[in-house]
């Protein structure tokens, strides 16, 4: 038994090695990002207890103690507060960076610094924000940056605000200090958490003012956010890889065993029973399945804790961690792939039993038919060439069909990869649900917004501004955040109704209008700060820029000072150029996406490295594969090639019909993955990104990209087929006749 | 009647890469409208001369020459020519295309030649089938044929460009007896409106067809041996006039 185990695993050796890499590719790459997303959610976890941290944190612009009125809430069980200030400093490039800054060490996870010294948050250094010793100035008095602390929580890039610890003694010195605004800080610990945060303290009096800085649900969402789709999109991957060794598998099974009929008869004459060649050919090819499994297993010891670096590093944080090997996912793995292959083979061994040593000995030829799909030689009208290879791709079909699947999968995984990258290219803004604004400028009154205007048209040209004025309604007990512009910027599209006409008609924006069950034209109780019960009519859905999308937009006096105003270059590359250039007494301008930057340089770098590596690995492995079915197919196609040459097809000819039947087999895969694309592509971009925390993915891959990746593919497989076709040329008649 | 050569050997000879020399310095003309046999003993080399003379495979060594063309020196593409035009081959192992219908396997080669409509290869292909008791098979599949059906395919699929030789491997070596004997009046007949016929064979049955027999020995012509042209009446004579010669041959 070990020798015909043997035999049959060196008499398949291109097919044993393939499986053998990717067995071992598949379960790395599972292994590895499960383990490594595994930690990356218990450290929260972890973090999250040990910190003691609230349910919510609540910051509101006032100088007074707002636990008091917060503990006497509902669903409210415990409340700690604490003093802050929102300052704006100077970092690198000149740029404006709002800092929440405290002196509060029981909550975060640092040592109070000296006086006149301040411990930053660490991704502030690694962005290249600032280093140590840096001076920051504040009103007129400078602090010397001591540090960066680490907190997996409040000091993650996540967070939403920049924090900076100071001791006491220099933030009470700070609070006179112009430019700061005092602030209140709230730990809220709650009875029961709702599912919903716009239902977050909803019967707090001054819930408008409130602004949720920090809620349990949405941080750990975001702290697993960027780890969930990276490990998605790879977790994808590896499932086409192992989808790929399954039909690796069953195509070296089936060719393999009619390629070994004879062997097979042979080993039944000498007295093996059925059950004893399946064994055979179990063994062999299971071996081959642990061998890449045990190799992967060893391997991702270590890539496991360099993919929960990578994870951790999307995170914000530089220190290192070690985390071991998660033996459940291990044997889950483990039991997933010899499962899986385990069924493949016993399917495909199926065919064993029918062979006989009286069936193959009779003739000596391969059992043959002419197919399911018949296609005629003599009455179609193609060439004869085309007609030849069509036939045989026909006759073959279900062989050519693997090649097919293969391609069409790759492809498709090709296009969403592609798809993904462009997504997080060009609309991680909206990805993200930011403004698509390209900066905010603050002025104190509208006398100089005109003449400032005006400055930065002339040193960047300006595509369209407008005032905007935010506060927050209450509407059907959700806290909602209401806009108005003096116009409606161009990006935002009205998808039903039109846009409000006067103080008592709402704009709703679509995903709102869904989550609220609200309807067009009708009448809603809505509570401003201003009005405790103003009726207003939906007049209409808009598409939001921000697709986090739960807002409305209306004409409603909010008896705020316009001193907001959108601006949005025709350029949005000039940005930098305009923050760094534009200097006028009491105007600020501010890039509202520089706080999420870095993040969203993370991201897209991630996702680029990502998409770079799988669509090498694709066009590798599907060359690969390309490869082993053009070589099987002229090993077990010898005979009949033979047979052609004596009724005269020319070398030429045989490779001219072979190259045909790849080429159509490629059509079909091409075709299918297009079709997959267009119909579930979209869905499971969605259903991936959502997944990973993320709103909304409405990108279509240009046509262009389409094209050069199918190119890309047809060149490299024609190239494979070529290659491989020039065997024909060394087949000798007189060989096989 | 002066005899025509169609095909000449000179001094071919074969050896394999193993040094087993199989074919040494054989010289032989091939007579147009003759129905020429070759035997001789197992491994004599019988099959391998056929091959080679065939265009099926390449000599060590030697020429073979055809209307003054030397076939060992042709390229692919003139060789592949030559197959489909000039020469017919049937098998013992029959070598049908197997996933092509009746029709399509004997249609092929004529596709393949083009000098005939799609039409007129058919309508030979059809009249052949008839020829040969097959017209109600030329849509089935190969699979459900009787090796003797599927010999006569293979007949009709050597004939369908009318070549000017025509060459078997032990035709009837896969075939009971009726069959053989169905397969071989099918090759006389044609042999007697003028078809070349090379064939090798063990059959004595087959070999009493022949008008020229010879006997392969070690790799040589060990005998060439001409007889009257078959005559079915005339069966028992010949029989003892081949049995006689070949138990002369050694075989």
């Amino acid at each position: 038994m070990q020798k015909i185990i043997k035999s049959l695993i060196l008499g398949q050796k291109a097919f044993m090695v393939t499986i053998v890499i990717l067995t071992f590719l598949s379960s790395l790459t599972m292994i590895t990002v499960l383990t490594a997303y595994q930690a990356n959610v218990s450290h929260y976890q972890t973090a999250y207890r040990t910190h003691k941290l609230p349910d919510i944190l609540v910051k509101q612009d006032t100088q007074q103690d707002v636990a008091a009125d917060l503990k006497g809430l509902k669903n409210v069980k415990r409340v700690s507060s604490a003093p802050s200030l929102m300052t704006q400093v100077e970092g690198k490039d000149k740029q404006n960076i709002t800092l929440l800054l405290s002196d509060d060490t029981s909550h975060f996870n640092v040592q109070a610094p000296s006086n006149h010294e301040i411990v930053l948050a660490s991704y502030l250094e690694s962005t290249g924000n600032f280093k140590r010793g840096d001076a920051i100035q504040i009103g007129d008095k400078n602090l010397t940056v001591k540090g960066f602390y680490e907190d997996q929580l409040l000091g993650s890039p996540l967070f939403k605000y920049k924090q900076g610890i100071v001791s006491q003694t220099t933030f009470n010195t700070l609070i006179a200090q112009k430019g700061s605004q005092m602030t209140q800080l709230a730990f809220v610990n709650l009875v029961k958490a709702p599912k919903n945060s716009e239902k977050l303290l909803t019967d707090y009096h001054d819930r408008l003012k409130a602004d949720l800085i920090y809620d349990k649900g949405y941080i750990q969402k975001a702290y697993t956010m960027l780890p969930t789709i990276v490990a998605l999109v790879i977790i994808l991957a590896a499932i086409f890889l192992f989808g790929i060794c399954q039909f690796v598998i069953r195509f070296a099974l089936v060719s393999g065993i009619a390629k070994d009929r004879k062997k097979i008869a042979t080993f039944k004459t000498l007295g093996m029973s059925g059950r004893q060649v399946k064994l055979a050919y179990v063994s062999a090819f299971l071996l081959s399945n642990i061998a890449g499994l045990v190799v992967a297993i060893l391997a991702s010891f270590v890539t496991s804790n360099l993919a929960f670096k990578f994870f951790w590093h999307l995170n914000g944080f530089t220190s290192v961690r070690h985390i071991s090997l998660n033996i459940v996912v291990v044997l889950a793995i483990t039991l997933l792939m010899l499962g899986l292959s385990m069924m493949i083979i016993l399917l495909s061994l199926k065919e064993t039993g029918s062979i006989s040593p009286a069936s193959v000995f009779q003739d000596g030829q391969s059992k043959s038919n002419q197919g399911k799909f018949n296609f005629n030689l003599i009455k179609n009208p193609l060439p004869l060439q085309i007609g030849v290879a069509f036939k045989d791709y026909i006759q073959k079909i279900g062989h050519y069909m693997t090649f097919t699947l293969v391609i069409g999968l790759f492809l498709f995984l090709s296009l969403m990869i592609a798809t993904l990258n462009q997504g997080f290219k060009g609309h991680v803004d909206s990805l993200f649900g930011l403004p698509k604004v390209d900066v905010v400028m603050r002025t104190p009154d509208n006398t100089i917004r005109g003449e400032a205007l005006q400055q930065i048209n002339a040193l960047t040209p300006i595509k369209s501004s407008g005032y905007i004025q935010e506060t927050k309604v209450l509407l059907k007990n959700e806290v909602i955040p209401l806009h108005r512009y003096s116009k409606m910027p161009s990006e935002m599209k009205v998808l039903s109704g039109h846009t409000p006409k006067n103080q008592h008609e709402l704009l709703l924006s679509s995903n709102l209008i869904k989550t609220l069950k609200l309807k067009v034209g009708q009448k809603v109780h809505v509570k401003t700060q201003l009005s405790n019960n103003t009726e207003m009519t939906i007049v209409g859905t808009y598409q939001t820029i921000n697709n986090l999308g739960k807002e409305a937009y209306s004409l409603v006096d909010l008896d705020l000072p316009m001193n907001s105003t959108y601006i949005n270059l025709k350029s949005t590359s000039q940005k930098d150029k305009l923050l760094a250039g534009f200097h006028r007494d009491n105007v600020q301008l501010t890039d509202i996406s520089a706080s999420s930057k870095s993040l969203i340089t993370t991201i897209q770098t991630a996702v680029k490295l990502l998409a770079n590596m799988i669509l090498i690995l694709t066009l590798v492995i599907s060359g690969l594969f390309v490869y082993l079915v053009s070589y099987l197919t002229i090993e077990t196609e010898k005979r009949q090639l033979a047979l052609k040459k004596m009724l005269g097809f020319t070398n030429v000819q045989l490779k001219i019909q072979y190259l045909f039947r790849s080429g159509f087999a490629l059509a079909l895969g091409i075709g299918l993955s297009l079709i997959l694309d267009k119909f579930i592509g979209s869905f499971l971009l969605n259903g991936l990104v959502n997944l990973g925390g993320l709103t909304q993915f409405s990108v279509q891959l240009p046509l262009s990209y389409d094209i050069v990746i199918i190119l890309l593919l047809v060149f490299e497989s024609s190239l494979i087929v070529a290659s491989a076709s020039r065997r024909i040329t060394k087949i000798k008649i007189g060989d096989f006749l | 009647m002066i005899e025509k050569s169609i095909i000449q050997v000179k001094n071919l000879s074969k050896r394999y890469d193993d040094n087993n020399q199989i074919l040494e310095g054989i010289d032989l003309d091939i007579f147009e409208s003759a129905f020429t046999v070759i035997m001789g003993p197992s491994g004599a080399g019988k099959s391998t001369l056929l091959q080679n003379i065939s265009t099926m495979d390449q000599p060590t060594s030697g020429h073979v020459i055809f209307e003054d063309q030397d076939l060992t020196k042709l390229s692919d593409k003139s060789l592949s020519r030559f197959r489909r035009k000039e020469i017919g081959f049937i098998f013992q192992s029959f070598n049908l295309i197997e996933h092509l219908s009746v029709l399509e396997n004997v249609c092929l080669p004529g596709f393949l030649l083009k000098s005939k409509t799609k039409k007129q290869v058919i309508q030979r292909a059809k009249d052949l089938l008839t020829g040969l008791g097959l017209e109600t098979h030329a849509n089935q599949a190969i699979n459900h044929l009787s090796g003797g059906q599927k010999q006569r395919v293979a007949i009709a699929r050597s004939l369908i460009n009318q070549p000017k030789i025509l060459f078997a491997d032990e035709p009837t070596g896969a075939l009971d007896s009726t069959s053989g004997i169905e397969v071989l009046d099918n090759l006389t007949l044609n042999n007697q409106s003028g078809q070349t016929i090379v064939m090798v064979t063990h059959d004595l049955k087959a070999a009493l067809r022949a008008d020229r027999i010879l006997f392969i020995k070690d790799g040589q012509i060990y005998g060439d041996r001409r007889f009257t042209p078959y005559d079915a009446s005339q069966l028992k004579t010949r029989r003892a006039e081949v049995e006689a010669w070949l138990l002369e041959m050694g075989w």
